[in-house]
């Protein structure tokens, strides 16, 4: 079925709509974290909310722009695109301008931009055009090798920034990748390799011992899913176990630390299942065991050396890398302010311009990187879930966008698109309610400031651009 | 129904995973957790402490003691600060331009480091005069962001009693740990009265709720003041001190180290209770406290240890009162037991003795303060064949002493009562081994050398008991609490385990040792015409000089007074505190002293640093 269709009708409306709600919510959320009495006017250009406006303004001019370009652009440039944008980051190493710690912004008069921002993009474009290229394998090792420099260049620059937040990001390709064919075990191997350091610096040892638990019945949910309802039963009675259990512990008034009743839970439970259910599966099951508990212990082990036998300058050479003396002392207490913030909000919030912790500044960078607390506190958990609904249902539309090209190169850069902004939104959020360390990542849309409006505004009107194309 | 698993669904499942969490917790923190609500909400509303006026000290005649002032600070909310005229701001608060600039970095450092600090009073100029107050009221329009503060502080109008009365100050992080009545800015007693009373002393304090706007200005009453409280007033104390009386103390006891109490007998009320060297109360207050707080701690003296409660000292001779009492009731001593001495005891290591005539009786012994006597009287009750063995007798003579009020806490409402020391059969069984010591060994405690510590409110008590011939009140030095009168624990007659029979033999002794004039008695320099004061000295040996010592009450018919008074390393009892006591005696009686002479020695005597001379 072949048909020809105008570019207003071939469009993506529905992903349009939750763009612009997303866009003006974020202003609203800015002007309210930011307002007071004395600068009302909402063009005020020495308020945030009204430069925000220009953002928002420029950043529709963006997205007509590239609506009206041919898609060959974005095909041909992929390569010149990475390459400038590689080399503005370079450049800013060495002219950039400091801000907060991190020396990545690009100063042009009074407007700043961050590189960083986008080579997310330049790298998409550059990742789609190699991978569709005709006979590209993911499987060889020469395709792997050339993947890898197209990340790797990148990254490390980003590092030299200081920007652990942004090169971070890099890491949600792994999604795209495994979409176009790489084995799961790669993901969830680097995964489960790089998380657990840093998740094992940075938490206490309760938390990363919760937080494989939850991996680890991920997995072994995705081990079994060819008998995906019956796992998914078995992951629930093992959390509503875990909780009983827990229960027990407390009312018994037995003294054992959480962490160990979770190892001696996880062993009861596996065993359990190697006995009742999984006749014929025990070598999945083994994994999933030998997953965890080699995890927990490398986990433990980490902490042990970093605590024992790394010298200070070693171990502050670690921190500084992680950030981690910087969040741990410095935005504790944003955190902190910014769970304050959040939790008053209660179930509907406390309204518009009435929330006490967003009128009071009490949370730092809560126009940036913390504008999830506005939302949290003046509109509550059901502002809250509207907000996650909305993105949800983004994420969905790209997927959905994704699966129907006939064009491997339109798929693989809406599936980077979809993991940068997974990967954004998650730990945005779950930083400022303390899921997770904070990472100075902003909350796509919301968040106040240019590069990043400008970046995600153009990620996805270059995907709705080549989506109209998807039928020839 | 089989669901065809592709990778995007997983991807999608995955991502579904993670929300779910997201939420799990948002759920948790915004519906379940109460917690962040309430400090939101103490972050957003204004409470405005109401702070009520500390309670007033009196002495027992009704004259005030300590009562309170306005002060006044200058403030500044960091973050309101404009530009505004130095040098006039200093004109005004007569301060000098660099003090006023290094406040304030200090002030809007802390603002940096800490968000909220920027939105609060934070004093910057502390103690101004009311005139600097007034002056600055008016101008205040000039410097915005600075404000004024005015709170209560304690104001003394005795010279005396710095010790008994305490200090208040700021409380601390470990205050506010320990109370959560506390905050920040709150003042708390420490030492004295102050501390031992603070829960009646500071009232309660009433708070007035605001709403505040964005920029911290104050709006409206918070419910219109439905939650508000008033604050109320601290209780009044009327304590039992004579404040002539330590006023008088004090004087005599200047340039000398060491301590007086005066007890009235018949109601256990403390008359005076002097820790020299003494130091004027209103070096702590809020003005001076920051300047003299470093010195007086580290004044080689140590006048913040208030020796009269704290300070163990060997009770030396005014013991052997008590080991005849115990003797008296054992049985092993009559008032007709001769003794006979030969400059002292030549048994064993032998304890010496001065020259006086030979053999007395226990009259004579208390008079004379004879040592071999008590030697044998001593001992007469640990050898006593009544008893299986020495523990059992020395146990029952340990109960004797802790029943007079040594060796343990009287429980007084005295700040920082200290134990004493009376030795337990314990200590000499690490002394000398189990079963390895007799009564020869202990031999010191019988004229109170030795491993026996007492405290001058112990001893001071015990004068008491004895002028009450039997039993004591506990010591006190608060007679009333705004009309509520005090805890009942201190209107029960407390009965040692001597009887009273034998109270009265020993008095007799104790009259002669003052009055026997030219019977060889040891403290004829206590002696006041009709007075009958009835006393006992001592001589406490330590590693320095001698202590001075001196305990009595008098009159003996119906005793109004008990004193103890203590002087370090100043020689023997009855060149010094033998005097002193008969002085305060004579003046808490009579109203007046009449031996003109004897005071100006006193007065002027320095008996400081007689520790180094040796």
């Amino acid at each position: 079925m072949k048909r020809k269709k105008n570019i207003l009708q071939a469009l993506d409306w529905k992903t349009i709509t939750v763009y612009i709600i997303l866009v003006c919510t974020g202003w609203i959320c800015i002007y309210s974290s930011v307002y007071n009495v004395e600068h009302s006017s909402i063009f005020d250009m020495s308020q945030r909310y009204g430069m925000q406006i220009v953002w928002i303004g420029t950043a529709f001019l963006l997205a007509l722009f590239i609506l009206c370009l041919d898609i060959k652009v974005f095909t041909v440039l992929s390569f010149p695109l990475y390459l400038i944008t590689l080399f503005s980051l370079l450049f800013v190493i060495f002219a950039g301008t400091e801000v907060n710690g991190s020396k990545s912004w690009l100063a042009i008069g009074s407007i700043r931009i961050q590189p960083a921002e986008f080579m997310k993009i330049a790298t998409s474009l550059m990742v789609a055009y190699v991978i569709s290229e005709y006979g590209f394998k993911i499987n060889s090792f020469t395709n792997i090798l050339k993947l890898l420099v197209i990340f790797i260049a990148p990254i490390a620059l980003i590092l030299m920034q200081k920007d652990t937040g942004s090169a971070l990001v890099f890491s949600s390709f792994l999604i795209m990748l495994y979409r176009e064919g790489m084995s799961g075990w790669i993901v969830i191997g680097i995964i489960y390799i790089s998380a657990l350091f840093i998740l094992s610096l940075l938490m206490p040892a309760l938390e990363t011992v919760c937080i494989l638990t939850v991996l680890t019945m991920l997995i072994y949910i995705v081990l079994n899913s060819d008998i995906l309802w019956k796992s998914i039963k078995i992951a629930f009675t093992f959390f509503i176990g875990l909780i009983i259990a827990t229960f027990i512990r407390n009312e018994a008034d037995i003294k054992l630390e959480t962490q160990y009743l979770i190892l001696i839970y996880v062993a009861v439970f596996l065993s359990m299942l190697l006995i009742k259910y999984h006749k014929g599966r025990i070598s999945k099951l083994l994994l999933v065991a030998v997953f965890f508990f080699s995890s927990v212990f490398i986990s433990f082990s980490v902490d042990y050396v970093f605590d024992n036998f790394l010298k200070p300058h070693q171990k502050d050479r670690i921190e500084d890398m992680l950030n981690m003396k910087v969040d741990l002392q410095g935005t504790g207490y944003n955190v902190n302010q910014s769970k304050i913030a959040i939790g008053s909000g209660g179930l509907f919030g406390q309204g518009f311009l009435q929330g006490t912790q967003t009128k009071f500044n009490f949370v730092p960078e809560q126009s940036t990187d913390f504008i999830f607390c506005t939302i949290g506190e003046e509109a509550g958990f059901a502002g809250c879930l509207v907000i996650i609904g909305l993105y949800l249902f983004l994420l969905f539309r790209i997927i959905i966008i994704a699966e129907r090209q006939r064009f491997a190169f339109t798929r693989i850069f809406a599936y980077c698109t979809f993991g940068i902004l997974f990967f954004h939104f998650a730990v945005n959020i779950s930083m400022t309610i303390g899921l997770i360390p904070v990472i100075g990542i902003p909350l796509p849309f919301l968040s106040y400031g240019g590069s990043s409006l400008w970046a995600f505004t153009i990620m996805l009107f270059i995907l709705l651009k080549l989506d109209t194309k998807r039928w020839n | 129904m089989r669901i065809i698993i592709t990778k995007n669904k997983i991807v999608l499942f995955a991502a579904c995973m993670v929300i779910f969490i997201i939420i799990a917790k948002l759920f948790y923190i915004q519906i379940i957790n109460d917690e962040y609500k309430q400090i939101a909400k103490r972050n957003a509303l204004y409470y405005q402490t109401q702070y009520p006026a500390r309670g007033l000290i009196y002495d027992r005649n009704k004259n005030v003691l300590v009562s309170n002032q306005t002060m006044y600070d200058i403030t500044v909310i960091p973050r309101e600060i404009s530009g505004f005229d130095t040098v006039e701001l200093c004109k005004i608060l007569n301060i000098s331009e660099d003090f006023i600039k290094q406040s304030l970095t200090e002030v809007t450092k802390k603002y940096k480091n800490k968000g909220i600090a920027s939105y609060q009073q934070t004093p910057v100029v502390k103690h101004i005069s009311i005139d600097a107050y007034t002056k600055f009221q008016e101008k205040s329009y000039k410097f915005p962001g600075f404000y004024t503060r005015a709170y209560t502080a304690r104001k003394y109008t005795t010279k005396s009693a710095a010790n008994l009365l305490g200090y208040i100050t700021e409380v601390d992080k470990n205050d506010i740990s320990n109370d959560n009545y506390y905050q920040q800015g709150d003042f708390i007693g420490k030492n004295g009265i102050e501390a031992r009373y603070e829960n009646e002393l500071r009232g309660r304090k009433g708070v007035a709720i605001y709403t505040r706007d964005v920029l911290n200005r104050i709006q409206d009453r918070y419910k219109n003041g439905e939650e508000d409280s008033l604050a109320i007033t601290g209780l009044d104390l009327v304590c039992t001190i004579d404040s002539t009386l330590q006023n008088y103390g004090e004087k005599l006891m200047k340039n000398k180290i060491g301590s007086i109490v005066a007890i009235e007998p018949a109601t256990g009320e403390v008359l005076a209770l002097i820790s020299s060297p003494c130091f004027d109360p209103s070096l702590l207050d809020e003005e001076n406290r920051m300047t003299n707080y470093r010195k007086l701690v580290n004044d080689k003296y140590k006048p913040l240890f208030n020796r009269a409660t704290m300070s163990s000292y060997p009770p030396g001779s005014v013991f052997k009162v008590a080991n005849a009492l115990i003797g008296l009731q054992e049985n092993v001593l009559t008032p007709d037991t001769y003794y006979s001495c030969a400059m002292g005891y030549n048994v064993g290591k032998g304890v010496r003795c001065h020259s006086h005539p030979s053999p007395v009786n226990m009259t004579q012994s208390i008079m004379m303060s004879c040592n071999a006597y008590y030697c044998h009287v001593f001992r007469n009750i640990i050898d006593n064949p009544e008893y299986e063995n020495i523990y059992d007798s020395f146990n029952k003579w340990i109960e004797y002493c802790l029943s007079f009020g040594f060796g343990r806490k009287l429980d007084t409402d005295l700040y920082g009562e200290k134990n004493g020391i009376i030795p337990s059969a314990k200590t000499y069984d690490n002394l000398h081994g189990k079963n390895r010591w007799k009564s020869l060994s202990i031999i010191s405690l019988a004229i109170g050398q030795g491993e026996i510590g007492c405290t001058p409110l112990q001893t001071a008590n015990f004068m008491a008991t004895i002028a009450n011939r039997g039993y004591y009140y506990i010591p006190h030095v608060v007679k009333d609490i705004e009309g509520k009168g005090i805890d009942t624990k201190f209107k029960q007659k407390r009965y040692t385990i001597v009887d009273t029979v034998n109270y009265k033999k020993v008095i007799d002794g104790m009259y002669l040792a003052v009055n026997g004039l030219g019977m060889g008695n040891t403290a004829g320099r206590a002696y006041v015409k009709d007075l009958d004061i009835c006393g006992k000295t001592g001589t406490a040996q330590n590693a320095g000089e001698d202590h001075s010592t001196f305990a009595c009450f008098a009159p003996r018919a119906n005793p109004k007074i008990a004193v103890v008074v203590y002087v370090e390393n100043a020689g023997a009892g009855a060149t010094w505190a033998a005097p002193i006591a008969s002085l305060i005696v004579e003046k808490y009686l009579t109203g007046k002293t009449t031996r003109p002479y004897e005071e100006e020695r006193i007065v002027n005597a320095n008996l400081l640093n007689k520790d180094k001379i040796q």
